[in-house]
């Protein structure tokens, strides 16, 4: 028998390293049969190669998962060459003959049989046939058109703000897709919709080893009620402006990247993110009935919101160590304005209105350096370090006109000149370590410092705001603030799997900070104000838990919280220029001593499968937050006033939150052709502030009821129906319209949908949907009520 | 809420290609035609990812046991990855991507789920967010493999669409420093702006002071100044007071 001894070349980035000669007489002998690859060949790279081989990050640059890629080879030079199996290094490493580069290695699947190997040969041997499987497709188009309408009864404008929608036809796109292959290692998508006021385009072309280009532009509208919160119930019954407010919230974007092999992977992008239009504020205006005054006349402002942003990634990895460098510099341009009414009488024409306008142009530029190593099987760690510095200025200029657009004496503020600055140094180091199997054990640390400086001068008519009395006109401002901040943080986690069908973890973050913070307002006699605070906080958040499914249809998991953050503040210098005079809150909140936030949380998961129809998920979540505050005596704004002091100082707990919530979801499967899934949650919470015994402010509590169900029904191989209910009520209405506002909610929504799918040919299929939405506020008067009916009718062709 | 029922819907279709319910407590995604294969399989490629993943929030889930392969870990929300791996790997290839389609995620936050119906809420069930433009799912604070500095910053998920609230400005709210959530649930809510409280209870949680003995009941004073007719207008931010609420750059009480 002639013996055949053949050289392996081992290369690496395309140099040869070593030449080692293989006994081709120990290869088993090429199978007889004509290879169908899909029936002998596939099945083997599947169970023996692609685990490795056929990922997007393919071991050794060696992809084996299309033909032109198991023709290319990778680091080690060609693998196959058709015609030549007992040439071909693929063969010698399958039957085992290089030392070291037995394939699958040792631990990452099972050594391949003789027959195997044959196979293998004879598909060398015979051209490596390499039939298209149905997912490589060379062209992939789904579109979806659809056209229906929405009509409302009732409050159109609350309908826009809570579906996002407007009433009225709408048409277009849903949904649409076009992949397109280009050669056997490049693709094309275009993907997207078009409906009204919701746009969506992307366009993403990528070549393996080459690179990617992304681009998209998106943009969807925002709508708002135009009452902004007002409380229809309090008399006179509404000030409703009927503008149709909204925003359109966009972005625009282009990825660049390089993904070379053996280079470091590259993208340069530029993004536009904009939101453009007008929102209401929240914000009301006085409104005066007689001797009564309420501040509910709507408000709403002009928004221009614009970024650009440069972006630019870096990811190698050198000597078994990943860097990342991931650079963003944003410039940033803001312009909105604000319409207040102010002054409005009841019956008589006194409407003034107050503008404020407000601009801020800033540059941010922010880098980060991030390496990783794993170092063993069981240390892995990483280090990084960002670098931010912010840039800006900006102006404010407020105004208030009267009836007839002329100024009038109620507030104005002019500052032209704001300026503004941000440095920050982040580091961090963190690792990962599991010196037992079952175990991984997680430390970081990080320290941040950040210096801030802020500066403003202005001219000002400084007024109440309530009662629009202005004590100074034209005054001459000045503002500065500079604050400087450390802050380290420790954070340290553990997970255990060593019980049988068992997790357990632990997790716990520490921080301290200190801040040292700089504030003057004015430098002359009327207004003057100078406070220097060093200030501290330290905080704990622990968290500790479970999970366990001592059986496949039960599982159970639960976890406590507990969270503490306090802080220290310790007032070093307090000025202010007229602590007798006319400015009632000279001080604040220079006498405030301490801040601790404190919440505690409990939550418990039970998911069980009673029966092969029915699954259910049960969960529970207590949550107490506790907010206290200590705080020096504070006296009166001149002597004799409140005789004991306004305060005499101390602790007191500011406020308590304390919520429930259970929740249920059950999915039921009776027969095989329906589906339901039904999810009920409740919530009862509560908010109860150190003022709550005032008539005024009543404490902040209800109940939310949620529903969702939905269901599929297969009517038959070529129809669906589908339906679904979504329901949700809220009690929070407080009682204190006598001496205040009444500014809980009291609302319960329904949405119902109903719809039908047939395939109506192959790769086609046609679909209808009837929705009903309903919603009924008492709390408002019933002024939000609403009815909406919408039909849809949607055709999906997919081609080829 | 609508949109709502278009997610559950979904999830519905994506867990339902057989009609069936599968014989375990919790319910991954299914793939057809597709079989779990494992973290470890997954690893092999992703490792970037699953290296990082002990530090996730969700490997407080993860049982590692053969007998619960695909009901925690990577195929719990990706959906069984046999196909995916035999197909050569690639973006959405034979598997679930939940940065696109909240559903998987819901299958487990049924309460997130339930807070996304409420009235107001980001448009995630609208399909203009998703999940993971917030939450990083396979890393923790310490590790993360969606980019960024190692540890989370706060406010950060936020700052990058909301700048207007998040920029630096002269004088700025402490209460920023403790996160945005304190005083908005990002998810959903029955009250305008997400906000935890609708009234004035939501700023004198922190704004307390002990009153004096010639403080007469209801009287309410915040620092040196008598608040008790103002909170009779409105909210402190409504009734035209303290409307800078995020901070402001003329004035240190944040009236504009």
């Amino acid at each position: 028998m002639a013996v055949a001894v053949g050289l392996l070349t081992l290369s690496t980035g395309g140099s040869f390293a070593a030449e080692t000669p293989v006994d081709e007489s120990k290869l088993p002998p090429p199978a007889t049969v004509k290879v169908d690859f899909a029936r002998d060949i596939k099945p083997i790279l599947e169970g023996h190669c692609f685990k490795c081989h056929g990922g997007e990050k393919p071991k050794s640059h060696f992809y084996l998962a299309n033909r032109e890629g198991a023709l290319k080879g990778g680091e080690h030079g060609v693998d196959v060459l058709p015609g030549q199996s007992a040439q071909s290094p693929l063969i010698w490493f399958v039957a085992g003959l290089v030392e070291d580069m037995e394939m699958p290695p040792d631990g990452r699947g099972t050594p391949l049989t003789p027959e195997e190997i044959g196979l293998l040969r004879a598909w060398i041997d015979q051209g490596v046939p390499w039939e298209p499987t149905v997912a490589e497709k060379s062209t992939d188009v789904t579109a979806s058109p659809t056209v229906g309408g929405t009509s409302v009864q009732g409050n159109a404008q609350k309908f826009r703000e809570l579906y996002w929608q407007r009433e009225g036809w709408n048409g277009g796109l849903e949904d649409f897709q076009l992949k397109q292959k280009v050669g056997e290692d490049s693709q094309v998508t275009a993907a997207g919709h078009f409906l009204l006021d919701d746009y969506k385009l992307t366009l993403d072309a990528e070549k393996n080893d080459l690179g990617f280009t992304r681009l998209g532009w998106s943009q969807f509208r925002k709508y708002y009620d135009d009452t902004g919160g007002y409380d229809p119930l309090f008399s006179p019954s509404l000030f409703g402006s009927g503008r149709d407010l909204h925003l359109d919230d966009g972005r625009l974007w282009a990825d660049f990247g390089l993904t070379l092999p053996h280079w470091p992977r590259l993208v340069l992008g530029y993004e536009y993110q904009y939101r453009n239009g007008s929102e209401a504020t929240l914000q009301w205006g006085p409104v005066s009935n007689g001797p009564e005054t309420r501040d509910l006349f709507p408000a709403f402002r002009d928004l221009s919101e614009r970024v650009h942003i440069l972006k630019f990634d870096l990811d190698h990895e050198v000597a078994g160590v990943s860097i990342t460098d991931n650079f963003r510099g944003e410039w940033y341009q803001l312009g909105s304005t604000r319409y207040d009414a102010s002054g409005y009488t009841l019956g008589s024409p006194g409407l003034a209105l107050t503008t404020i306008a407000e601009r801020q142009t800033h540059f941010q530029g922010m880098n980060t350096v991030h390496l990783e190593r794993q170092f063993t099987d069981w240390l892995f760690a990483s280090g990084g370090y960002l670098y931010s510095k912010f840039s800006g200025d900006a102006s404010l200029e407020m105004n208030t006109l009267d009836v007839a657009s002329l100024p009038t004496s109620l507030p104005m503020w002019q500052s032209q000149r704001i300026e503004l600055g941000r440095e920050s140094h982040v580091f961090s180091l963190s690792s990962l370590l599991g010196p037992w199997e079952g175990l991984s054990l997680t430390a970081g640390v990080q320290n941040e410092w950040t210096r801030q400086q802020g500066f403003g001068s202005a001219i000002a008519g400084v007024a109440d705001p309530v009662f629009g009395l202005v004590f100074f006109p034209n005054d001459p401002e000045s503002s500065f603030s500079d604050l400087d901040r450390a802050t380290f943080t420790q954070d340290f986690g553990l997970r255990f799997t060593k019980i049988p069908f068992t997790t357990l973890f632990a997790d716990a973050r520490f921080q301290q900070e200190s801040i040292g913070q700089s504030e003057a307002w004015n430098t002359d006699i009327n207004s003057g104000y100078l406070l220097h605070t060093e200030a501290t906080s330290a905080l704990q958040d622990l968290r500790v838990g479970f999970n366990t499914s001592p059986w496949r249809r039960v599982s159970f998991s639960a976890h406590y919280r507990h969270y503490d953050e306090a802080s220290d503040y310790n007032p070093l210098l307090k000025e202010t220029a007229l602590s007798l005079g006319a400015q009632p809150f000279e001080g604040y909140p220079g006498f405030i001593r301490s801040r601790d936030l404190l919440s505690d949380e409990a939550v418990a998961k039970l998911a069980v499968q009673c029966a092969p129809w029915l699954k259910t998920t049960f969960t529970y979540q207590h949550l107490a937050n506790d907010y206290r505050t200590t705080t020096d005596p504070v006296t009166g704004p001149f002597p004799g006033f409140l005789p004991g002091g306004i305060s005499p100082g101390g602790s007191v707990l500011g406020g308590r939150y304390t919520a429930h919530v259970p929740s249920m979801n059950a999915i039921l499967t009776p027969w095989r052709r329906l589906f339901l899934s039904t999810t009920f949650s409740y919530q009862r919470a509560r908010t109860v502030t150190w003022v709550s015994d005032s008539p005024s402010i009543a404490p902040y509590e209800g109940d939310i009821y949620s529903v969702i169900a939905s269901a599929t029904y297969a009517l038959d191989e070529k129809t669906d129906l589908s339906g679904g209910y979504s329901f949700s009520r809220a009690d929070f209405t407080q009682n204190n319209l006598a001496a205040g506002l009444p500014l809980g909610i009291n609302y319960q929504q329904h949405g119902l949908e109903a719809g039908i799918k047939r395939q109506i040919a192959k790769g086609k299929s046609v679909g209808l949907q009837y929705r009903f939405y309903h919603y009924d506020e008492p709390s408002s008067g019933g002024f939000n009520n609403f009815d909406a009916h919408a039909v849809f009718a949607t055709l999906t062709v997919r081609l080829p | 809420m609508w949109a709502a029922l278009g997610l559950a819907g979904a999830a519905a279709l994506a867990l339902n290609s057989c009609s069936t319910v599968s014989s375990t407590a919790n319910a991954p995604p299914v793939i057809p035609g597709a079989t779990f294969v494992g973290n470890r399989t997954c690893a092999e490629c992703h490792t970037n990812i699953a290296r990082v993943f002990p530090t996730s929030a969700h490997a407080r889930i993860h049982i590692e046991d053969p007998r619960a392969v695909g009901q925690t870990g990577c195929e719990s929300c990706h959906g069984p990855g046999s196909l995916h791996v035999t197909g050569g790997g690639g973006r959405g290839r034979f598997i679930l991507n939940p940065g696109k389609d909240p559903a998987p995620c819901f299958e487990c936050h049924r309460q997130v789920q339930a807070e996304f119906a409420l009235p107001q809420h980001h448009p995630l069930p609208e399909k203009q967010m998703n999940c993971a433009q917030c939450h990083d799912p396979h890393g923790g604070d310490v590790f993360k493999p969606a980019g960024g500095l190692a540890m989370a910053r706060l406010n950060e998920p936020c700052a990058r669409c909301h700048r207007e609230q998040t920029r630096p400005v002269v004088f700025e709210h402490p209460a920023l420093r403790e996160g945005c959530t304190v005083c908005h649930n990002p998810h959903g809510s029955i009250n305008p702006r997400f906000l935890v409280q609708r009234d004035a209870n939501l700023c004198l949680r922190c704004h307390a002071q002990e009153p004096g003995p010639s403080v007469r009941p209801g009287q309410i004073f915040i620092g040196k100044s008598d608040h008790t007719a103002f909170l009779r207008m409105g909210t402190c931010w409504s009734s035209g007071c303290h409307t800078a609420v995020h901070g402001s750059n003329v004035d240190r009480v944040m009236r504009y």
